[in-house]
Parts: C-alpha cells; sequence; structure tokens
C-alpha cells in the first residue's frame, strides 16, 4: 500500500534517528511531504539524504524542543515551506540513567523534564492553531513502556513518559471536537541508538532479546507502521487513545529490560 | 577542571546524559556554571570525542575512556 499521506505535511520531531528515522522514511514513502526535526545534525543529515531516495518533498530543520523559540522556528519554517501541518509526530527524548528518588539530582530531573515533557507540550502548543485553521490533524506523541511500568533505572524518565501519555489523552479530550486526533504510541524495547546506549552494553542487549516472548526486541520500522496508522486517515475515529507496541512483553511480565 | 571531568564521566557511562553534551551543550555550560574556557573545551575537544564514542561504550572501557578524556581536557586546558 502507498499514497495513504498523500499531500499530507508532517513534522516529525526527533527524526535524525531509530523511530524518528524510519517514521520519516516510512511516511516520504506514504506520499507525506516531511519535515525532519532534531538536534543531531548530523544524523539527521543521513535521514534527509536516506529519505530523498523516495521522494523530493522533505526537508531538515535543527530543533532542540526544550527552547520555546526553536520550536517556533521549526514550524515556522515548516508553514514556510509547506503552508500547512497536518501530522505531528513527537519522538524527541532523552533516557538519562539515575539512582533512586532521593539520588535523582535536580538537573537531571529538569533535563529530562525539558525534553520529554516539556518538549512534546511546545511543538504541539505550537502547532495546533495552525492544525485549527486548516481543519484539523494528527498528533502522536509517543512514550515509552516506562510510562506505565516502574522501570527502576530512571525515575523521571519514567515519569515524563506518563505525563506525555496523559497530557495525549488531556489534550485529546480539548481538540478532538476541533477535528484534531491525538494519540499516544507506547513501544517496548526497540532497536535504536537510544536503546543501546540506556542498555549499556551488548550483553545486557543479548539478554534483553532473549527474555522477551518473541526472541528477540522491536525494529524501529514496526513502530514507524502504527505511527503511520495514526498518522493516516485510516485512523479517522481514533483519539485520546494509547497504542502498545512492545511485542507482547506486557502481557508476559517480562517487560522490565 | 573537576567540572568537565564529572561531565566526561557522566557521558561515557550514560548515554542520555552524552547526547545532551553534544547537541545541547548550553543547558550543560549552564547547569554546571562552566566558564567561557571550560565550555570551549566541551564545544570544542570534548565533543569532537564524544561524537567518536562508540554506544554504548562497554562497562569494561570506562576506565580507559575515562583517562583518555582526562588527557584531552588536560591537553585542551594547557593550550
Amino acid at each position: 500500500m502507498a499514497d495513504r499521506l498523500k499531500n499530507k505535511v508532517a513534522i516529525i520531531v526527533g527524526g535524525a534517528t531509530g523511530i524518528g528515522r524510519a517514521t520519516a522514511l516510512r511516511f516520504v514513502k506514504e506520499g507525506a511531504m516531511v519535515m525532519i526535526a532534531d538536534r543531531n545534525v548530523s544524523e539527521m543529515e543521513k535521514t534527509l539524504q536516506l529519505s530523498r531516495q523516495y521522494g523530493s518533498d522533505v526537508d531538515q530543520v535543527v530543533v532542540d524542543v526544550s527552547k520555546w523559540n526553536q520550536v517556533e522556528n521549526m514550524v515556522d519554517v515548516t508553514m514556510r515551506r509547506y503552508g500547512r501541518v497536518d501530522v505531528l509526530v513527537n519522538l524527541a527524548a532523552v533516557l538519562m540513567l539515575t539512582g533512586p528518588l532521593v539520588e535523582v539530582e535536580e538537573r537531571q530531573w529538569d533535563m529530562i523534564m525539558d525534553i520529554n515533557l516539556k518538549g512534546s507540550f511546545f511543538t504541539m502548543k505550537a502547532t495546533i492553531p495552525h492544525m485549527i485553521k486548516t481543519g484539523g490533524g494528527s498528533i502522536i506523541n509517543v512514550a515509552s513502556s516506562a510510562a506505565i511500568d516502574a522501570f527502576t533505572r530512571s525515575l523521571p524518565y519514567n515519569v515524563s513518559k506518563a505525563g506525555l501519555q496523559h497530557l495525549t489523552n488531556v489534550a485529546a479530550g480539548e481538540y478532538t471536537s476541533q477535528g484534531i486526533r491525538i494519540n499516544c504510541v507506547i513501544p517496548g524495547s526497540v532497536d535504536t541508538p537510544q536503546a543501546r546506549g540506556s542498555t549499556q552494553s551488548h550483553e545486557s542487549i543479548k539478554n534483553s532479546m532473549l527474555r522477551h516472548p518473541m526472541g528477540r526486541i522491536g525494529k524501529p520500522e514496526e513502530l514507524a507502521n502504527v505511527i503511520l496508522f495514526l498518522a493516516s486517515d485510516e485512523a479517522s475515529y481514533v483519539s485520546g487513545s494509547t497504542y502498545i507496541a512492545d511485542g507482547g512483553a506486557q502481557n508476559s511480565g517480562r517487560r522490565n529490560y | 577542571m573537576d567540572k568537565l571531568i564529572d561531565i566526561v564521566n557522566r557521558a561515557i557511562e550514560d548515554y542520555g546524559f552524552r547526547q545532551i553534551a553534544q547537541w545541547s551543550p548550553e543547558d550543560v555550560v549552564e547547569m554546571w556554571d562552566l566558564t567561557n574556557e571550560e565550555a570551549g573545551v566541551l564545544t570544542g575537544p570534548i565533543k569532537m570525542a564524544l561524537d567518536m564514542l562508540p554506544i554504548p561504550v562497554e562497562p569494561d572501557d570506562y576506565i580507559s575512556e575515562k583517562a583518555r578524556f582526562r588527557q584531552i581536557i588536560d591537553k585542551a586546558l594547557r593550550t
């Protein structure tokens, strides 16, 4: 199937690597005009070049989502380039490891919250007015299984992702009536640079795969498929929902890896 | 010097923090209250070395990587 996003303009925030890169490539293949947004300039350039193998309507903008002026610029650049925004995908996140609650430094808390939660608040705040003007849109916030599990390696990360899920619910309550569908995706362990980095060793990653009910962790492209569905008109009756894509880890009790 | 060593030690062990040091160094400069000279070392030679680190740095390599980064910092602050 192709052209599921034909004539739609999408901003993919955190589009340089991992699930973001896979989503950018998939969206371009499906006919979308895509603005890749990230702070990782070198990897974003690679994603841009890969995407242009499948379509020319793709561009990039540097953004640190924790800075309101940069988020405003990201949306302004997209509006000047394409004239509208139909889809916003929020993937920018950082997983910093911390000790238990009393050992968490204020600056660790702030850095994680600023990117993972405030960043998505900012991108939604900047984008929604444009979506309202053009009759609606679709926002997909990508959280984490840490949002619903007591994953014990980074309390601020858990809380930020739980906050993102609830931000989705509340915003959907506020804006679905104006044609904006807002949904949340909760990935389990997926093979991304972030996952490999935070797992901290190749041995740990192998063990994660062995413990998983599918005997492997997810591929970024598998998450891109879920995001694509929610972005497309096929999900026209879906808003305020959370989709878990963890290969069955939740129900096997093996999610904490 | 001590602040830069703290920053690189965290960045070696924690990929999440490494990304912030690489891509939002102004936040690190502010939070660690770095001097202009230290900020220049962070955004110059340290950033270049962080870009070359594997993902992840294996725990067995923490000590050698930390020593290597200490040399980078020493050299940068001397020049």
